[in-house]
């Protein structure tokens, strides 16, 4: 099962409702064998733009196209996409060899070829044996394989899948995120891929396109969405932050409740000051530089430890690796906060 | 305690007279079939198989039963066939009229039955298609169709509308995703619902009455003149017999279902 990436383009692809626009003119373009991730809350139009690649919902404008060609009039069962469901969608009249050849025996596939590729891809989602039982009869994880492998048993260019995890518990979910990476990495199939949870987010992807209000509102790597988030919607999705409105002036950021600190040049103007709580550096009330301030509250968290720190009139938050934190002020106790030049990540408004 | 234990009485009172009520007359009807008089008598003063031997030994009433079961027969394929499709597209289907589809489909369900004959025998006969087995297919169908329609859109509800998606995506086409996968879903319900369409034809009278003519005689209106011109005793045996299939219908339907849950 060798299938070759596909490269999916969404051109100005628009969903829109009697009162509402779910997708409200998305570009987006896939290079073949990316793990691309729609992230995004609920209602953000990740779900509905699955569901246009895949054919299930016709879109109101715009294109889409897979590997050149426009897609966007084709049936779903003529577009030649894997999709995995949010609940498996297996068939739980079919023996589990019979789902995974469903794709095939549509192909017209002989018998025999139809066998040894069901066996294959037993084997490549490590279910070999387990053919013969029924839907319910296995694991909420091994039937998320089943998914899986029926989805690529016709070797798809591109393989969709609609929170495919949100039904499995931490452990197992972590399990099969390693085995997406490594299916992925083996197959080297392009991967559109819906959740709302942005740690699976940042695990599995290539690049993400975190989705607001049926637009994308930032595409690029983890690292690009984590650092240097462009909005303040980007910020608080992303990981935890501390945000300040504020302005910048001749390198220093000020806050109307007289918060000041020097920030690497930029522009003068409004900004949204962001740092991340692992950022925070927190030092004795006799350290010279830094924002004065007060531990209101502190939570330890075994390989960390988060501080709640009252600035002025705002509360920053701390997150301190345990393992080397010399100073562990307690609550109550006035501090300074501190961090590293350029570890703030300034937003232009 | 006593103020605590009235409404109990009351409601075991209730309920016991609810299922008096509904057994009881079939109860008499099985019972008057073994009399061994040559009158319709209850309590029977003899006991005997007479009136089922004269049952399978008449012609005309062999006749009548063998056309109600060809009838019945045709009826449940038509009606199963066109109400599976209707529910599916009713329920599947992304019209925007559907509610008001919906009522219109299952209309003949709310019209009184002899407003459908009267109607149906004006329409019928200018067309010389009364008296015949046709026009009682026809007839039949209409009535069953509705029930098929409203079983079968049920059981559509409550399955998993995704399976269908799956089966679109992995390259089925929207008439192969019917047959391996929306029809199978509901399978069992298809069969309860043909059950009911089978005997909502066999036992019906009205329409068999105003579209049958003097020639197409079924079982059911054999019967309604039976009685009318002779009160045959005869007439108990068939109705313990009709009670006997009906029966066996609708428990090999839900045996049916229950082996399909189970499995």
């Amino acid at each position: 099962m060798a299938a070759k990436g596909g490269a999916l383009v969404l051109r100005r692809l628009t969903k829109h409702y009697p009162n509402m626009a779910a997708v409200d003119g998305i570009d987006l373009e896939i290079a073949a064998g990316e793990f691309l991730t729609l992230l995004g809350p609920s209602g953000s139009g990740k779900t509905t733009t699955l569901m246009m690649v895949a054919g299930f919902t016709p879109p109101t404008a715009g294109d889409v196209l897979l590997d050149g060609s426009s897609i966007a009039g084709l049936a779903p069962e003529r577009r030649n996409i894997g999709v995995v469901f949010q609940n498996y969608a297996l068939f739980p009249h079919m023996s589990i060899a019979d789902n995974i050849a469903f794709p095939l025996k549509m192909r017209g596939m002989a018998r025999p070829a139809i066998a040894a590729k069901v066996e294959a891809a037993l084997g490549l989602v490590q279910l070999s044996g387990l053919g013969g039982r029924r839907p319910r009869q296995l694991s909420v994880g091994q039937q998320q394989r089943v998914a899986l492998a029926r989805a690529l048993v016709f070797e798809p260019g591109l393989l969709l899948m609609d929170e495919p995890l949100g039904a499995l518990d931490k452990k197992l979910r972590e399990d099969m995120q390693f085995e997406l990476k490594r299916l992925h990495g083996e197959l080297g199939v392009t991967i559109v891929y819906v959740t709302h949870d942005q740690e699976e987010a940042l695990t599995l992807s290539d690049r993400i396109a975190l989705m607001n209000a049926g637009r994308i509102e930032q595409l690029g790597r983890a690292e690009d969405l984590y650092e240097r988030p462009v909005s303040r919607f980007v910020a608080e999705f992303i990981g935890e932050s501390n945000l300040l409105d504020g302005r910048v002036e001749a390198g220093w950021f000020t806050t109307p409740d007289g918060i000041r600190a020097p920030v690497a040049a930029r522009a003068d103007g409004a900004v949204l000051l962001m740092l991340r709580p692992e950022k925070v550096v927190l030092a004795p009330e006799s350290a010279t530089d830094g924002l004065a301030g007060t531990v209101s509250e502190l939570v330890y968290g075994g390989d960390f430890t988060r501080y709640r720190v009252a600035v002025g009139a705002a509360t920053l938050t701390a997150k301190i690796a345990n393992s080397r934190a010399p100073f562990r002020p307690a609550v109550g106790a006035s501090v300074r906060v501190l961090w590293h030049p350029g570890d703030e990540c300034i937003i232009p408004k | 305690m006593p103020s605590a234990r009235l409404p109990r009485i009351v409601l075991w009172l209730f309920c016991g007279l609810v299922i008096v009520f509904l057994v009881a007359p079939i109860l008499v009807i099985v019972i008057a079939s073994f009399n061994g008089t040559p009158f319709l008598q209850f309590p029977p003063a003899s006991w005997s198989l007479r009136w089922y031997v004269r049952f399978f030994a008449s012609e005309r009433w062999y006749e009548a039963a063998l056309l109600s079961l060809r009838v019945a027969v045709v009826v449940t394929i038509a009606s199963t066939a066109l109400g599976t499709l209707a529910a599916i597209g009713l329920v599947r289907g992304r019209t925007r009229f559907r509610a008001a589809l919906e009522l219109f489909l299952v209309s003949p369900m709310v019209v009184p039955v002899i407003v459908m004959a009267v109607g149906l025998y004006f329409l019928l006969a200018p067309l010389r298609l009364t008296g015949s087995a046709a026009a009682l297919v026809l007839g039949h169908t209409i009535v069953a169709t509705p029930i098929v329609i409203v079983i079968v859109a049920a059981a559509l509800r409550l399955s998993d509308g995704s399976l269908e998606l799956a089966a679109r995506s992995l390259g089925a086409t929207w008439w192969r995703t019917v047959r391996y996968v929306t029809v199978p879903q509901v399978a069992p319900a298809i069969g309860a619902a043909a059950a009911f369409a089978f005997l909502t034809s066999f036992d019906e009278v009205v329409l068999a009455v105003f579209l049958g003519g003097p020639d197409a005689t079924t079982l059911p209106k054999r019967m309604w003149e039976s009685m009318r011109f002779e009160i045959d005793p005869t007439l108990t045996a068939i109705s313990t017999l009709l009670t006997v299939v009906a029966t066996v219908i609708l428990a090999a339907a839900q045996l049916a279902r229950r082996a399909e849950e189970r499995s």
